[in-house]
């Protein structure tokens, strides 16, 4: 019980004995630099292949330093023009109000479940648990969606199907777990009713839970083609990475049937393959990757917690 | 409201399932918009597991359609390589589970107890990285480091002299190069979801141990760790209960899809996949993933029961 | 009996359904009438189709399309294109759901016909073709309409185009005259071994390390073709076609295992061979899989052949692309099987409303020249100029890329013999096909399509079999006396006795019933 002994105010950096001696650090930095490396220079090869000319690639394979530099691969896909701008309008909205929505509803459903003293509990997680490990299958999902709901070649079929994702309800609601019981009761005893408890108390206290759930969730939906490829059929409605993965998959496609063909396209002939795939993989992650600092402010430690003591 | 607050619920409560009900009636709205959306996202659609005993017809619908028994579930068990995608399947996932638990926790705490807070910012985005690229990009990358003729490794290799290495034919490299690529692509994302879960202990535990004196080797072990454990639990449930399961990217594009290297990487969505190909039966589709959920199912429910010997707290259910 | 009893449902059901149509049309009339200029009765046909890539001006090409074809035989179209990919994932979930359309791209390749028409997706169109598209019925050969019959019924309408495959190898011509290598020489598969050697001892002395042969995943069918029983040439099942008399010691076996014969022993045999002499690059089994690398190799004289299923006039075009000579030896004449007919069909959905009027949407995709040469080219003046009588240009003072509606694959929708064709194509390209099409070889069992459902659990674990073992062996990565004896083993081990036994069966009954 000595871990509770109250302690004078003391701000957390200044406690130069808990910190690790320089020796360990040093070890520590080369160690995560080396992992830096290796997570790195694919990006960034990826990045100079999708600058580099499809012939130099062919010469010299994938490398960092390319004989010809090349813009083809992106003019192919900014040849789409406005369909890429709506399509990336497309993709932005879906990520945010998916998000939001998502967010919103795990948030809420989430502190349910963690409270040990909610009636249905055991109930409800239950019922999600087992969401999380029985699905439906692609034939009966698509005839909910499209037949029931309605939701073919709308925007929502892009945000509501993935909007409860059990796997964060219950990341989440451990998060939420680790507020004391005891914070919850005093406001209570305050007169909070249970939506003004969980918006004013336990909502500022799992910050970090909330941006770490949120971060994930939006690398979910910015990332996702799937649902665009399923339920989207008219084409100027797709999100951006449906776009550029049909436009890839063309492409591809095009070379790969030359072979046994009746005509043999003058595009597929100096069309960007290798570039196109690359180019694709930065138009999609670098918006994303732009916005991964954002949610991380909320990452570093001490910054939130402090209000744990009420 | 105050009163009902106090005693708010309890399923061991004696009253009434009504006045249960209007107790926890404010949490429960709380719930509400997510227990829609899993209604008619997950349950409604749940209807699909009964191709799992059917054979499927456009005309006639899920429920129209004709019973089969148990056909569909017989090509999982039928090969003669049932026991090789059994055992790729579960040793691999078990591996994963494990190196990612142990790898994930020491680069969160290592990363938390850099001396420059902004430096371990960097890394930790940088650490995502990998799990940004698709599994399609990343096999690209993959053969231009192993293919045969133009390969970075071979090239390496005939620098220093020795005989170049058909990686794409030797199925003995695979869990080496399968493991870290796994580790290599997803470690980050566990790394971020530990991370969150240390800026969540509260200083006060800290400076108490120092008060009392304990190294940093005792801290980590007395309150970093303990407070960490809840999470590291849940993830690795939830992680058992996907061990059925493998990612299709990782075992299907990495190695190309290469025959002679099935023994060490076909799995079961390899395995299901090339299956199904050919006869698109989605009865069989189905019975696979059922299969695989009641697999998943059983192990959860076994961990669960485990963790709740032990560590009634941190237990799912 | 059973037959008999079938065949009087299936009369029922189409005297039903016409019933059910007159009735239809009667009752829509009042409906859509006011919709129509003219006040006569126009459908609405929903039609998904696969092509590749979805053309900027599509929209602008349906308008003209829809006004003929109101005017013509009262039918509008609402066009759903996706590019082909796409189409890939998305049409199959649209079928099994059960959403409503007229008519849809299928094939063996995309949205799989017999697997749709064993779900009961397809219309059966069979007494319905002679009479709402009696000019597409006649004009395509009986072998091809035999051949997408199944039990005994039409479910889509192919696009005749090149009838059946033929196998061989394109050649970098250039070369091989630098070489004075002589190709005429080359009849079979042994015959090739030579001029491998040739291409590797003057380009080595040349300094240049040039892949002799690629494309070996595909070569095996066309070393020692077969009739596929199954639809699926990889699938273990075959028949012997008479007139290319090989497989003389099994050829009286209604069925047999390809995969056990003496001639794929000896064509495994071979390609060990060029394996060892290196004529196949370091990697012969991925280096197809990058089809850009092999391409682009093919044209920089680093790879001297490979083996191709040839159509008509693509030599012509690919050394046009290449930018050097290309020629092409063949293997084999022309072999039509039931699968060939299967490369594109427009099928009819089992829940249409109305079959008689996108039957005949149909019959004027494949005999009206106006609308097969506008789905296909797009609008005369805007995207081609009309060159002669049959020919159009498509250049248009710019680019290909530029223009807002070009298809490289017109066959898909519908007979290209009903389109114009692009000045790239020799003039007598249409001789060309009706040459080839006469050379080519009927297989014997011609319009048997096997159904597996019964052997669906073998077919699946035997799929992963044959992906495990040939793509080595056939590349000569392994040594065959070693491997194959193995690969049967494990054949045996996943039920390839109960695949034969079926197939066997199901072709005795097939024979019984003709």
């Amino acid at each position: 019980m000595k871990l509770f002994k109250k302690v004078p105010e003391m701000p957390s950096d200044d406690l130069s004995i808990n910190r690790i001696s320089q020796k360990t650090n040093a070890v520590l930095n080369v160690v995560f630099l080396l992992w830096s490396l290796a997570c790195v220079l694919p990006l960034a090869l990826v990045v100079v292949v999708s600058f580099s000319s499809e012939q130099s690639i062919f010469q010299n394979g994938y490398s960092f330093f390319p004989s010809e530099w090349s813009l083809d691969a992106y003019r192919f896909f900014f040849k789409l023009g406005d369909q890429l701008i709506r399509s990336y309008g497309i993709t932005i909205f879906v990520t945010v109000v998916g998000t939001l929505f998502s967010l919103a509803i795990t948030a809420m459903f989430a502190y349910v479940l963690s409270r040990s003293d909610y009636a249905y509990n055991r109930l409800f997680t239950l019922l999600m648990l087992f969401t999380m490990l029985f699905n439906g299958g692609i034939v009966a999902t698509y005839m909910v969606n499209t037949q029931m709901l309605g939701l073919g070649d709308s925007v929502w079929a892009l945000i509501l199907p993935m909007s409860l994702n059990a796997f964060y309800v219950i990341v989440l609601r451990t998060f939420y777990k680790s507020i004391p019981l005891e914070i919850i009761e005093a406001a209570r005893i305050d007169g909070a009713g249970e939506f003004k408890t969980f918006f004013s108390i336990v909502l500022p206290l799992s910050k970090p839970g909330l941006a770490t759930i949120g971060m994930f969730t939006t690398i979910a939906y910015w990332n996702d083609w799937f649902l665009g490829m399923l339920y989207i059929v008219d084409q100027k409605k797709y999100p951006v990475q449906t776009l550029l993965w049909s436009m890839q998959n063309s492409l591809e496609f095009m070379k790969q049937s030359s072979a046994n063909a009746l005509e043999y396209a003058e595009m597929a002939a100096n069309a960007p393959t290798d570039s196109g795939r690359m180019a694709l993989t930065v138009l999609v992650v670098l918006p994303i990757l732009l916005a991964y600092p954002f949610f991380q402010k909320y990452f570093v430690k001490g910054l939130t917690v402090g209000g744990v003591k009420g | 409201m105050k009163q009902s607050a106090k005693y708010a619920g309890g399923a061991y409560n004696k009253a009434g399932f009504l006045k249960t009900f209007k107790k926890n009636l404010p949490l429960t709205l709380m719930a509400l918009p997510a227990l829609i959306v899993m209604f008619l996202f997950r349950y409604l659609p749940m209807s699909g597991l009964l191709l799992a005993f059917k054979r499927f017809s456009v005309r006639k619908g899920i429920f129209g359609s004709d019973w089969v028994g148990l056909n569909n579930f017989q090509f999982l068990f039928q090969t003669s390589d049932a026991w090789v995608i059994t055992r790729n399947t579960i040793c691999y996932n078990v591996l994963f589970i494990l190196m990612d638990l142990i790898l994930a926790v020491a680069m969160a705490i290592g990363l938390s107890e850099l001396l420059r807070k902004r430096r371990a910012k960097v890394y930790q985005t940088i650490f995502m990285a990998p799990y940004f690229l698709s599994w399609v990009v990343v096999s690209f990358m993959a053969f231009s480091l192993f293919s045969v003729d133009d390969g970075l490794f071979n090239h390496l290799l005939a620098y220093f002299g020795f005989q170049g290495v058909d990686w794409y034919s030797e199925p003995g490299k695979w869990p080496f190069i399968l493991t870290f690529f796994q580790i290599w692509k997803t470690i980050g994302y566990s790394t971020v979801m530990y991370i969150s879960s240390l800026t969540g202990i509260s200083n006060d535990y800290y400076e108490a141990a120092i008060i009392d004196g304990a190294t940093k080797w005792q801290q980590i072990k007395r309150i970093t760790l303990p407070c960490l454990k809840p999470m590291m639990i849940v993830l690795t449930i939830l992680a058992i209960g996907r061990i059925f399961y493998a990612d299709f990217g990782l075992f299907f594009q990495l190695p190309r899809n290469s025959g002679p290297l099935y023994p060490a990487t076909q799995v079961i969505d390899t395995y299901v996949y090339r299956a199904l190909k050919e006869t698109g039966n989605v009865g069989m589709a189905a019975a696979a993933s059922l299969y695989q959920s009641i697999v998943g199912f059983v192990m959860v429910v076994g961990a669960n029961l485990v963790v709740r010997r032990i560590e009634p707290d941190s237990a799912l259910f | 009996m059973k037959n008999i009893s079938k065949r009087a449902a299936a009369l029922a059901m189409t005297a039903a359904m016409t019933a059910g149509l007159l009735t239809g049309c009667g009752g829509a009339g009042s409906a859509s009438g006011s919709a129509a200029s003219g006040g006569d009765d126009v459908t609405t046909l929903t039609w998904y189709m696969s092509i590749n890539p979805v053309a900027a001006d599509t929209e602008k090409v349906i308008a003209k399309l829809n006004e003929y074809t109101r005017e013509k035989i009262g039918v509008e179209i609402d066009y759903k294109v996706i590019a082909n990919p796409d189409y890939k994932e998305k049409m199959p979930n649209l079928i099994n759901a059960g959403e409503y359309f007229d008519i849809c791209f299928t094939s063996n390749w995309t949205t799989d016909y017999l697997q749709f028409t064993g779900k009961d997706a397809f219309m059966d169109i069979t007494e319905l073709l002679p009479q709402y598209a009696k000019e597409t019925y006649e004009f395509i050969p009986e072998a091809v309409w035999d051949a997408v019959k199944v039990n005994g019924s039409i479910y889509g309408v192919p696009s005749y185009k090149e009838m059946g495959w033929q196998g061989g190898i394109v050649y970098n011509s250039d070369m091989a005259e630098a070489y004075g290598i002589d190709m005429s020489t080359v009849k079979t598969l042994e015959d090739y071994t030579k001029v491998l050697e040739v291409v590797a001892e003057k380009s080595k002395a040349e300094g240049k390390n040039v892949v002799g042969v690629s494309g070996l995943t595909n070569a095996w069918p066309m070393a020692a073709p077969y009739e596929s029983l199954t639809g699926n040439p990889k699938l273990p099942a075959a028949a012997a076609v008479p007139e290319f008399g090989n497989f003389q010691d099994v050829a009286s076996q209604t069925v047999f295992n390809q995969y056990a014969s003496e001639e794929y022993m000896n064509y495994c045999q071979t390609v060990r061979g060029w394996n060892k002499a290196g004529y196949l690059g370091g990697d012969p089994v991925n280096y197809d899989s990058d089809i850009a690398n092999r391409d682009n190799d093919f044209n920089n004289g680093a790879l001297f052949s490979y083996f191709i299923q040839y159509a008509p006039g693509t030599s012509e075009s690919m050394s046009a692309s290449s930018g050097h000579g290309v020629g092409f030896v063949a293997l084999m004449d022309p072999l039509f099987e039931t699968r060939s007919a299967m490369g594109g069909l427009l099928a009819i959905s089992s829940a249409s409303e109305h079959p008689d009027k996108a039957l005949e949407f149909i019959n004027l995709l494949n005999t009206d020249e106006y609308v097969g040469t506008l789905i296909r080219h797009g609008i005369e003046g805007e995207h081609y100029t009309a060159v002669g009588d049959n020919q159009v240009d498509k250049t248009m003072g710019g680019t290909l890329t530029d223009n807002g509606y070009d298809y490289t694959y017109g066959w898909q929708f519908g007979t290209p013999f009903n389109q114009k064709w692009d000045i790239s194509y020799p003039d007598n390209i249409e001789q060309l096909f009706q040459e080839y099409n006469d050379s080519a070889v009927i297989s014997p069992n011609n319009g048997f399509t096997f159904d597996a459902v019964p052997v669906e659990t073998q077919v699946a674990a035997l799929t992963n079999v044959i992906s495990e073992y040939t793509p080595s062996l056939e590349t000569g990565s392994v040594d065959p006396a070693e491997y194959i004896p193995k690969f049967l083993e494990a054949m045996q081990a996943n039920g390839v006795d109960d695949l034969m036994k079926e197939v066997e069966n199901q072709l005795t009954t097939f024979k019984s019933a003709k």
